[in-house]
């Protein structure tokens, strides 16, 4: 996690990818268990994504933020970036994959956030962590 | 929608600063060129769907529903465990 205040109340002013109307969301740190953290949407009060740092699951996972997402963001410290990626508890097959393909970055210092696609990474969106 | 005929080598230009040209058209796979302005996203389609389904899918109705719960604490012991630990 980054170092420093996280804002609690997490605007993604385009929504997630695909899901437009996802917009404001509460960030519950590790509400899930430790390390693990829930996304609520504040617009759809059935929404909760699981969320987690994903730097803990691929040590080396890398990818860069292009100027338009940056300046969407108004990131200008890369420390103040926050990663996270979504987790899916899956019953069919049991276990937990992350989605690496569709990270969130998150400015923590103003709590907004948007969610890329890594067009140009071998990244999946089913990564399996946890049988 | 626009629709457009090209052959193989010609191109289209999507203001001034795009340009998308046919480089190989292979039975039913084309190849295409693309040149564009850094701050452009380009993107194949079924990435975004990809990501759009998985959103969809971690989405849980009932955010507290027990059902995979304790693989997800197992798992979040784990991560907690990398991060301290190194």
């Amino acid at each position: 996690m980054a170092a420093g205040p996280i804002a609690k109340q997490l605007t993604f002013e385009d929504g997630l990818i695909g899901c437009p109307d996802w917009k404001r969301f509460s960030l519950e740190t590790e509400a899930a268990g430790p390390a693990i953290h829930t996304l609520r949407s504040l617009d759809e009060p059935d929404v909760a994504l699981y969320v987690c740092d994903p730097f803990t699951i691929v040590p080396d996972y890398e990818f860069e933020v292009g100027e338009p997402d940056a300046s969407a963001l108004e990131l200008k410290d890369p420390s103040d970036a926050l990663v996270l990626v979504v987790l899916t508890v899956r019953t069919d097959p049991a276990g937990v994959t992350a989605n690496l393909l569709g990270p969130l970055v998150i400015n923590s210092r103003t709590g907004r956030g948007r969610q890329l696609v890594l067009a140009t990474s071998e990244y999946s969106v089913r990564h399996a962590v946890a049988a | 929608m626009l629709v457009l005929s090209r052959k193989v080598d010609q191109t289209i230009v999507i203001q001034d600063n795009i340009t998308i040209k046919i480089l190989e058209i292979n039975g039913d796979r084309v190849k295409l060129g693309i040149n564009a302005p850094r701050d452009v996203v380009i993107l194949r389609q079924e990435l975004r769907e990809e990501v759009h389904q998985e959103n969809l899918r971690a989405a849980r109705r009932e955010p507290d529903a027990p059902a995979g719960a304790g693989a997800l604490r197992a798992l979040g012991e784990r991560l907690a465990e990398r991060r301290t630990g190194g």
